[in-house]
């Protein structure tokens, strides 16, 4: 190979990378389009368009159903999608674990724990300030989880398969603490918290959107500003360090990012797993480890699943919407086997 | 100003663990390599951790009289190019991908010219394009060394950096190395098991037993049979090759005394 050519070559293998990219977002808009679409009522292509273009162009009805339903519901899968597809390829890294991601780790259900936490004692809160107070408690008890993952990692040495082993075990201390709190619930309450447990893009309100809209917005550029970092991490530790990486800072910054992003995924859309986990390997496989691109290409991907599973949520059982955290697990279990069985050798 | 390296007193260990006592070594001098050699568990590797910044220690580390420890991670990054012991298996990235994340992280430059010149300098042109996970140890291990050269640091604290290596290889590692050396002015520490090797191509040999300084000088000063009987428990001779080159014999542990176990 010549001189001019490796660096030629590089450049030809990122450009194609660029382009799997785009094509990654032009399915995630055509995806969009049909989650939009389709529903107990089909809108035509070009009624959906003008719909949107021009709301006073549709019926009271049909309004109602595109900006009040459809609309919100899709927007949701996507951010939703995108937040745990980025918060968990950021997990992958910096835990140097191809399986982590929040679900697998517990996060997702202590988000949960802290969801129905609110939902149940959210009448000692201030009305004004209750719609904040289920993303609050769900980031907090994330971050929790996220501390005590780090937590039992250092203190044991954990390798990638004791890590996992802790994530299932917070999984288990989550969900006994999610049932205690049901016990204890009001009626009207444990109805909500079931929705939770079953993860669910049903009751997204445009307030929501804005909240997750925001979390995205503040967290993506931070992912972004580190990405020569964490993908000198991919090189090991030691390595990262002698390049004078901040290794402990970064990994409490990305899981302090990682518990923003589930929080507020979780506190609106439930318990939705497997997103996290797969649209990292989806991204990792088409572009490559470098954070430039595996990144967004993460994001992109989760947003591209929870998009398709919230369209087969509708498709499956004609005239019912399943909880789409359901679709995501039929999808996922298998999905999650054959990864660990491609990871064995690094388990 | 090149001065060298200077190591005084230097001692450091893992929480409450004491692992290495008070190493002094004599002036490591510009373009000169260091052989670090001793047994298994003898410190060697967390002498290079300290070297490196990455473990705390007491003592004085002075290169070209600057203490340049106390300098921020990202600006020391810019003097010390260090090797670990093990490169990861699992990484997805490219080789390419590799080198040129170390390269932007410590120079900030868009220039791609240095990382092509350290891929064809260590011969590693045809796998620079492939996934890391893909390469052999041996590979891997040059991927590793390259990370550090093309950096151009001034110390390179490179921890067995030829384990993996074919014969061939590591006579070459040790040759690059020495030219990278020379035309900067840079310290070389490398840490090896083969003694032959650290005598036919350092400068400088020190040698470490459970964490304290057995010798330390010219290799024919550093390595002899005492040496090799305190250290490494074993009855050997050293004679010179037809080159006039001292090699070591080793032949049979030595008897009736306590063996360092093995970890």
């Amino acid at each position: 190979m010549s001189e001019a050519s490796l660096g030629q070559s590089y450049r030809q293998i990122y450009r194609r990378r660029l382009a799997v990219l785009s094509v990654l977002v032009l399915a995630l808009g055509l995806s969009f389009l049909v989650d939009v679409a389709t529903g107990p009522s089909i809108f035509p292509l070009g009624e959906l368009l003008r719909g949107l273009v021009d709301p006073s162009s549709l019926d009271q009805a049909k309004s109602v159903i595109l900006w009040d339903v459809r609309l919100p519901y899709a927007i949701m899968a996507v951010l939703v999608g995108a937040a745990l597809g980025l918060a968990g390829a950021e997990m992958q890294t910096v835990l140097n674990n191809p399986l982590a991601s929040p679900f697998t780790l517990g996060i997702s259900e202590a988000a949960a724990f802290g969801a129905s936490l609110a939902i149940v004692f959210g009448v000692l809160f201030p009305v004004a300030i209750q719609t904040y107070t289920v993303p609050l408690f769900a980031f907090l008890t994330a971050f929790a989880a996220c501390m005590i993952i780090l937590a039992l990692s250092r203190t044991f040495g954990a390798g990638a398969h004791a890590v996992i082993l802790f994530g299932i075990a917070l999984v288990f201390v989550f969900k006994a603490l999610i049932s205690l709190v049901q016990f204890v619930a009001e009626a009207d309450a444990l109805q909500q918290i079931v929705f939770w447990t079953m993860g669910s893009l049903g009751r997204a309100t445009w307030e929501q959107l804005a909240i997750v809209t925001c979390v995205l917005i503040v967290c993506f550029p931070f992912s972004m500003r580190a990405v020569w970092m964490m993908t000198a991490m991919r090189s090991g530790e030691a390595q990262a360090a002698s390049l004078g990486i901040p290794v402990e800072r970064l990994r409490l910054v990305v899981l302090f990012r990682v518990s923003v992003l589930a929080g507020v995924a979780v506190a609106f859309a439930g318990s939705i797993g497997f997103i996290g986990l797969v649209g990292p390997h989806i991204a990792r496989l088409a572009l490559g480890e470098d954070h430039r691109l595996y990144l967004p290409g993460s994001a992109l991907a989760g947003a591209l699943i929870l998009s398709l599973a919230s369209i087969a949520s509708k498709a499956l059982i004609p005239g019912v919407v399943i909880p789409i955290g359901i679709v995501t697990a039929l999808v996922g279990v298998p999905l999650f086997m054959t990864l660990i069985v491609r990871q064995r050798h690094r388990l | 100003m090149s001065e060298g390296l200077r190591i005084r007193d230097v001692s450091a260990g893992y929480g409450p663990r004491r692992v290495l006592h008070d190493i002094t070594l004599p002036q490591l001098q510009p373009g000169t390599i260091t052989a670090v050699v001793g047994p298994n568990a003898a410190g060697k590797s967390t002498f290079m951790k300290v070297l490196a910044g990455l473990l705390p220690s007491g003592g004085e580390i002075v290169l070209n009289g600057e203490a340049y420890l106390q300098r921020s991670p990202s600006a020391r990054a810019k003097l010390v190019g260090y090797l670990p012991q093990s490169i990861p298996a699992g990484s997805g990235l490219l080789a390419y991908e590799s080198v040129l994340g170390a390269y932007r992280m410590t120079s900030g430059s868009q220039d791609a010219e240095p990382v092509e010149r350290v891929f064809r300098m260590l011969d590693l042109e045809n796998v620079a394009l492939r996934p890391v996970s893909e390469l052999s140890g041996g590979k891997r291990q040059l991927v590793g060394l390259a990370q550090v050269l093309v950096r151009e640091p001034r110390l390179l604290l490179l921890d067995e950096p030829t384990s993996a290596l074919d014969l061939r290889w590591q006579i070459e590692v040790l040759r690059i190395v020495r030219e990278a050396v020379e035309q900067r002015d840079a310290v070389a520490l490398v840490c090896v098991h083969d003694i032959n090797l650290a005598m036919r191509f350092c400068d400088m040999v020190a040698v470490l037993s459970e964490g304290r300084l057995l010798a330390a000088g010219p290799p024919s000063q550093a390595i002899t049979s005492e040496t090799l009987k305190t250290g490494w428990q074993v009855e050997a001779r050293i004679e010179n090759c037809s080159l006039g080159y001292p090699v070591v014999l080793a032949d049979e542990p030595v008897r009736g005394e306590t063996v360092v176990p093995m970890p």
